[in-house]
């Protein structure tokens, strides 16, 4: 009945106590249990509270329903067990308090203690708030012990994790994205009991590179580098992802807090996702503590936190990233404004107030930065009355913006007034929807319109002295169409401006002289040399009038050639003195030939009639008189070639002879008039030449006694001949005096004769060659000179043969 | 037997020509007939020269034209001509109206006389 009474009530554990054999243990059979103990286990088996009974000297156990959750799966095992046995992984800890209270009979409370207890599987942290209180036997002695016991798991490690996410509310206040992670991440790094490594991974939406680690706690920095975790998963899914085997992600054994490595880990998506970042938080899972509800929620928090933080950072970026870029932007218009060629000044209110104006306004003004708060006829006294003003004001008033090109305005600048040109616009500034002020945008231009005008003055000045010139003006492009003809030429031909523009100017030319005049232009426009040309045009007044057209070409700065300048000037008065002069002297030359002819009569009549008489001295004083009339009628041929040259009129009677009989012929005639000189011959060219004979013979007597006269104090002269290509050439060597390189071209030229001290040394009219020259080149050949100064010259010319 | 002299005929509007000129067929053995103007170098032919020395421009006269009636009239076309002018141009048209030699002046005495002799033979 007693028995009965003690097992009666007290749940399973009752029960379990009944059917168990206790004879098999140091407390026996439980019929000669101690009433101690009986009265003590029924309070236990009674008390809804977890209560233990730790009895004897090896603490058996005893215990109600309530405590059987506290050993966990080692239960219903533990029942009747020695404490050391049960409790193996603490007893140490637990040992001398237990026989503390045996000894001492002293009643021992612990509150919150960890008791890591290996249960479901694993070693588990537990936290337990207990008593142990000694059971009175009936000798007085301390028989067992009487343990309460309240498990505070929960409640500490919750308490733990809020102080944790608490902690985390702080990151709400930080701006900064790089401090927000080094608070949170700290804070993380001091949560080690739950959470043995966190790993922040971030990546721009846009940033190519993908998600990197942003920060790691509790794990080597190499070590969180290579390890991988599934991000797209975690962030495709949006939940986190449980990594129930940590060796997949990362190779090396994880340390954690606790004396076992940490096995597991939460990859958990960071919703951040009103940001550009996107993230991952991955948390190490306690080896000590089940991935239980209350733990996912845990790192689920702490990562919203993380991404709350984030998120606020990044907004504050942007936020500041806009107040930059607006303080930037300002500073740029300021800057722009200031640097800006182009003036600007603002203008507020109705009293026109500058109220801003750059430096390039304040430059065009010449006014300082004192002008600046001032109203605009105070900083700009000379304005007023000018147009501007009017317009400025009526821009204000109506809204209406104003735009001017080249308008004048006087302005004090450097001491005076001066007037300046500006092309400007006034936009009126409206603030909420109130005209306040005049925007003024001005680019001064003064210097165009200067030099416009000025171009306009030389233009007239141009034309002033164009039109007034004697002389006929034209301009050619570089394509030689005649582009500008001055007023005299228009009066010359009586034609308008456009009938002589490109090649029309040729339609005034006369007939007879158009071809010559248009290729005589042209050859010298393609060489892009000095053009003349003599050409008749027929006047307005049914005249022909002579002319000369000279122009010269033009180039640019960069040498590229722009076409022609010219000038026409009307020779027709000097054509017909020319032409009167020739035909004057043609006449006169003709006229002198005959009183010639008859004094070389009666000369050789009179030396004939002496020599008869054998009165000799008189014969040859007679023959020298014979020589000078041959002198002077030389001289007068000379005179009338010239004047046939000058009037084209010379003419040519070419027949087919033999060249070299003709050059003995020259030879011999010469070598008569010359003692002094032996004239050798060495005459390569055996044939015959189509040409006027008594002309080349003229050219070759020429160069013959030229050659004598040029050469005193030598006594030989060469001539030879030969054939080059399809020409004959014919050369005179003398050992004479010789000719310098700069003059050696001019003695071909009209009326030139050989300078200096010995000009009187040498008579004669200096056309000689001039007529010799003329003659080689109407028969199409060529005459040149090599000459050495003071060793002698040699004139050759060349003939061309017939094919 | 001595042959009788042959007869000149100088047909120049210049004195000084027909004088010197004259003076030296003279002295080399010849007869000399003359005439000034050009209009009667064609009455002068009655008298039988043997040459016609013609000058090319007589006071208005064209000596080519001379030269052309001359020589295009049966009677006298046989009577040599010698064309004398002071312009070597004129040598072509000369030869071209009929003139049998031609002569530019100033010439030598040797070279009248080689041409004189010539065309007298």
């Amino acid at each position: 009945m007693h028995k009965e009474l003690f097992f009666q009530r007290g749940g399973e554990m009752a029960e379990l106590i009944r059917s168990t054999d206790w004879s098999q243990t140091s407390l026996g059979e439980s019929e000669t249990w101690p009433d101690s103990l009986k009265s003590a286990l029924s309070i236990c088996l009674n008390s809804s509270f977890p209560i233990a009974i730790y009895w004897g000297s090896d603490f058996i156990l005893l215990y109600n329903d309530a405590w059987s959750a506290i050993p966990g799966d080692k239960h219903p095992w533990t029942l009747g067990k020695p404490g050391a046995t049960v409790w193996a992984e603490i007893w140490e800890g637990l040992d001398a308090e237990f026989k503390s209270v045996l000894t001492k009979g002293e009643s021992i409370r612990s509150k919150d203690t960890l008791l890591p207890m290996h249960r479901f599987g694993y070693t588990e942290e537990c936290y337990f708030d207990y008593t142990l209180s000694p059971i009175i036997a009936a000798d007085g002695t301390v028989a067992g012990i009487f343990n309460t016991v309240i498990e505070t798991t929960c409640q500490i490690i919750n308490e733990r994790r809020n102080e944790v996410l608490h902690s985390l509310l702080q990151l709400h206040t930080v701006n900064g994205f790089t401090e927000g992670i080094e608070i949170g991440m700290k804070i993380l790094e001091n949560a080690k009991e739950d959470l043995p490594f966190c790993l922040l991974y971030t990546a721009s939406d846009d940033d190519e590179v993908g998600i990197t680690l942003a920060a790691a706690v509790g794990l080597p920095e190499n070590d969180a580098k290579s390890s991988t975790w599934p991000f797209d998963k975690a962030l495709h899914s949006g939940n986190a992802v449980h990594i129930e085997d940590l060796s997949t992600c990362i190779k090396i054994p994880v340390v954690s807090y606790w004396p076992e490595a940490c096995t597991e880990a939460l990859v958990v998506p960071l919703n951040i996702s009103e940001t550009k970042i996107k993230g991952c938080l991955v948390v190490g899972i306690s080896p000590r503590k089940k991935l239980d509800h209350d733990y996912r929620y845990f790192v689920d928090s702490v990562a919203i936190n993380i991404g709350i933080a984030i998120s606020k950072s990044y907004n504050y970026l942007q936020e500041q990233k806009i107040k930059r870029r607006i303080i930037e932007s300002e500073n740029r218009f300021r800057s722009m404004m200031n640097q800006s060629p182009v003036a600007m000044v603002v203008f507020r209110g109705e009293e026109m107030r500058i109220s801003k104006a750059n430096s390039a306004m304040l430059n065009i003004l010449n006014k300082g930065e004192d002008i600046l708060g001032k109203n605009l006829l105070d900083a700009i006294p000379e304005i007023a009355g000018q147009a501007v003003v009017n317009i400025l004001n009526n821009v204000y008033y109506t809204g209406e913006a104003y735009f001017g090109y080249d308008a004048s305005l006087q302005l004090q600048r450097n001491g005076r007034l001066e007037t300046a040109y500006f092309d400007f616009s006034f936009s009126p500034l409206i603030e909420a929807g109130k005209i306040t002020g005049v925007l003024e945008v001005a680019t001064e231009v003064t210097e165009r319109i200067k030099s416009k005008q000025k171009l306009l003055e030389s233009e007239a000045l141009f034309r002033g002295i164009t039109t007034a010139s004697p002389t006929a003006l034209w301009i050619a492009d570089e394509v030689g169409n005649i582009t500008y003809v001055n007023e005299t030429w228009l009066k010359w031909t009586g034609k308008p401006l456009e009938k002589h523009l490109g090649t029309g100017w040729l339609d005034a030319v006369c007939d007879d002289d158009v071809k010559a005049a248009n290729d005589n232009f042209f050859n010298d426009f393609s060489n892009k040399r000095y053009h003349e040309s003599h050409f008749r045009i027929l006047h307005a007044n049914g005249q022909e009038r002579w002319i000369v057209c000279t122009g010269n070409p033009q180039f640019n700065e960069q040498q590229q050639f722009t076409g022609y300048i010219g000038a026409c000037v009307d020779i027709t008065e000097q054509k017909q003195l020319q032409q009167q002069k020739d035909n004057f002297l043609g006449v006169a030359s003709h006229e002198l030939k005959t009183p010639v002819t008859s004094i070389k009569a009666y000369a050789q009549v009179l030396e004939m009639m002496f020599r008869r008489e054998g009165d000799t001295k008189k014969a040859d004083m007679l023959g020298k008189l014979d020589k000078q009339v041959n002198r002077l009628s030389n001289l007068i041929a000379d005179l009338l070639d010239v004047t046939k040259i000058h009037t084209g009129k010379m003419q040519f009677n070419k027949t087919v002879f033999d060249f070299n009989q003709l050059v003995e012929e020259v030879v011999e005639e010469v070598q008569r008039t010359s003692f002094k000189h032996i004239i050798k011959k060495q005459l390569d060219f055996k044939g015959t030449v189509f040409g006027d004979m008594e002309r080349i013979s003229q050219v070759i007597t020429n160069l013959l006694t030229n050659a004598i006269k040029y050469s005193p104090e030598a006594n030989e002269i060469i001539i030879s001949t030969g054939q080059k290509n399809e020409s004959v050439q014919l050369c005179v060597q003398d050992f004479g005096i010789g000719i310098s390189q700069d003059k050696k071209d001019r003695v071909f030229e009209q009326f030139y004769r050989v300078s200096g001290t010995t000009e009187h040394t040498f008579p004669g009219l200096g056309l000689g060659l001039y007529i010799s020259s003329e003659i080689v080149k109407r028969l199409n050949g060529k005459i040149w000179v090599n000459s050495t100064e003071g060793k002698g010259s040699t004139f050759c010319f060349s003939l061309p043969l017939l094919s | 037997m001595k042959t009788a002299p042959k007869k000149i005929l100088i047909a120049d509007d210049d004195a000084g020509i027909v004088d010197s000129i004259s003076m030296m067929l003279e002295v080399m053995g010849y007869d000399v007939d003359y005439t000034y103007d050009g209009a009667k170098v064609v009455d002068a032919l009655k008298n039988h020269p043997d040459l016609i020395l013609l000058d090319i421009w007589m006071s208005g006269q064209d000596g080519r034209e001379i030269c052309k009636k001359i020589k295009s009239n049966i009677q006298t076309k046989n009577i040599p001509i010698l064309m004398i002018s002071a312009s070597r141009d004129i040598k072509q048209s000369a030869l071209d109206a009929g003139a049998d030699d031609f002569m530019e002046k100033p010439f030598e005495m040797n070279t009248l006389m080689t041409k004189v002799d010539q065309l007298t033979h």
